[in-house]
């Protein structure tokens, strides 16, 4: 039996298609069966991001509304890692062509045959968020650096304890670790302060999250992108909540080789939290 | 039976139908039912009861406040008559029968303007229901969980938080709150009208805005706020007086 993770905000834009996308190669890169459903039911991107668009024959409704033999006919094997699926969502229908028990049974017919199922949520709290959360057993919260994204967390955590869905995690996504150190932004403390819930992971901020997506290559497959990295250790924290072994970036120019071979193998660089 | 009778009863083969005069304040109505049956208890014996709402507005407080006086009492509610959608909802949800109607035998007349303002300062209407709180029959409230952002949470007694009050989240409550934990959202304490004073308590006071009695106040001295040590607001001669511990 498969775990469904249901990846939610509240807040548009803060990442939850990009980091759906991310996690779940990472998870297909440890070797786990994934599949990730887009729930954003009339605004399809996560194919977009996985660069799937044009592979799309059949999509969610279709399934639910049974025009397709089963679900196996819309899913859609991702280029790369052979273990990973998309089931993508409807362009032209919308949000209230899926109802909540019809969602219900898709993640649990999907539960039996994956070992993860990430659901890409729709912004908002309105019938596609809660289409989103219903099947779900665990969530991921995503939200950035700044206040109003934290706000509409809480709103979101208040919501799904209200469905009893109380197994949430948190991901800062786009941190700066130099504002903040400039105190010119919330740090990991003042959002975990008021949103009283565990931290999975916390993604800095990275120009290559934008060039990955337009190009439709999964982020983690760069070996060298901070927020590539991060994704890869938030979905080791999935597989085994006490994972302590991270991955790290290693830097390979020529100084930082000739400094490893003086002082040791000390990990120059960054560490990716 | 006088026609300005705020309940009155009438046996039938059922058991005892029970109308309520529609347009007397819930706290009135609950007076006199508490007199009546403490008087007159024999009258009911084992008959269950049906009750008479007409348009009366009731809250699931009002019901649930009811159904438990009825209870302690032995007394068996079977259904309600209401003309309200939203009373007939709250009712069914409790397992009452529902019938729509209107019997008006309590002096009922037609519904005038209903004295909404004091209600609604009593009982405002919009409110979000937080899972894992009921409210008990007692006069202080225990929350164990953070009260987030867009959830309201509401008593007419004393509320006792162990938790936060988050940012766009609001605590109401008829006599005085205590967080502990930190407030950061909106707090309203002294909401009943025969308090005198309240106040509000807090491990950490960040509010947004707090109101005692009618009393709001939304900026805060920098000594109140900035450090981490408790505080305790008070309504005192009309002005919120802070002490910082």
């Amino acid at each position: 039996m498969g775990k469904v993770i249901v990846i939610t905000s509240g807040k548009g834009g803060v990442g939850k298609t990009v980091t759906t996308a991310n996690i779940g190669a990472s998870l297909a890169l440890e070797g786990k069966k994934v599949v990730v459903i887009d729930a954003d039911i009339g605004l399809r991107n996560l194919d977009l991001v996985m660069g799937l668009e044009n592979r799309i024959v059949f999509d969610i409704v279709d399934v639910i509304e049974k025009k397709c033999r089963s679900y196996r006919q819309a899913l859609i094997r991702d280029k790369r890692f052979k273990s990973l699926f998309l089931l993508p969502s409807s362009q032209s229908r919308e949000k209230d062509s899926v109802s909540p028990n019809q969602m219900v049974d898709l993640c649990d017919t999907l539960r039996e045959h994956f070992d993860f199922v990430l659901i890409d949520c729709p912004a908002g709290i309105e019938q596609g968020f809660k289409n989103a959360i219903i099947g779900s057993d665990e969530s991921i919260i995503v939200t950035n650096p700044e206040v109003s994204s934290v706000r509409d967390a809480d709103r979101v955590i208040g919501l799904l304890e209200a469905e009893e869905k109380s197994e949430h995690w948190l991901l800062v996504n786009r941190m700066n670790d130099g504002l903040v150190k400039r105190k010119k932004m919330l740090s990991v403390e003042d959002i975990t302060e008021v949103l009283g819930i565990d931290v999975i992971g916390i993604v800095p901020e990275d120009e290559n999250v934008l060039f990955s997506t337009n190009k439709g290559i999964p982020l983690v497959l760069e070996k060298n992108s901070l927020a590539g990295v991060s994704y890869r250790n938030i979905a080791r924290k999935l597989i085994d909540p006490n994972c302590t072994q991270e991955i790290e970036i290693r830097d390979d120019g020529f100084w930082a080789k000739l400094k490893r071979l003086f002082l040791g193998d000390r990990s120059f660089g960054y560490k990716a939290r | 039976m006088p026609e300005n009778d705020i309940i009155s009863f009438r046996g039938t083969r059922q058991g005892i139908l029970m109308s309520i005069k529609e347009d007397e304040p819930f706290g009135k109505v609950m007076d006199e039912l508490k007199n009546r049956i403490d008087n007159e208890l024999d009258f009911f014996g084992q008959s269950p009861i049906s009750l008479d709402l007409g348009w009366r507005e009731m809250d699931e407080y009002d019901i649930d406040e009811l159904l438990y006086y009825l209870q302690q009492n032995g007394l068996k509610l079977l259904g309600i008559i209401s003309t309200s959608l939203n009373t007939r909802k709250i009712a069914e949800s409790r397992g009452l029968k529902v019938i729509i109607g209107r019997l008006g035998l309590a002096g009922h007349h037609g519904r005038k303007k209903p004295a909404l303002q004091n209600k609604a300062i009593a009982r405002p209407q919009a409110r979000t229901s937080v899972p894992g709180i009921n409210r008990p029959a007692c006069e202080t409230l225990f929350v164990r969980k953070t009260i987030r952002s867009g959830q309201v949470i509401e008593h007419p007694g004393n509320f006792v938080i162990m938790g936060d009050v988050n940012p766009g989240a609001e605590v109401r409550a008829g006599g005085d709150i205590v967080i502990v934990g930190a407030l950061r959202g909106i707090a309203h304490a002294g909401r009943n009208p025969e308090t005198k004073s309240a106040s509000i308590s807090a491990f950490r006071f960040q509010p947004t805005q707090i109101r005692i009695k009618d009393k709001i106040e939304s900026r805060f001295d920098k000594s109140i706020t900035k450090h981490k040590k408790p505080v305790v607001a008070i309504l005192d001669n009309g002005k919120i007086k802070y002490t910082v511990y």
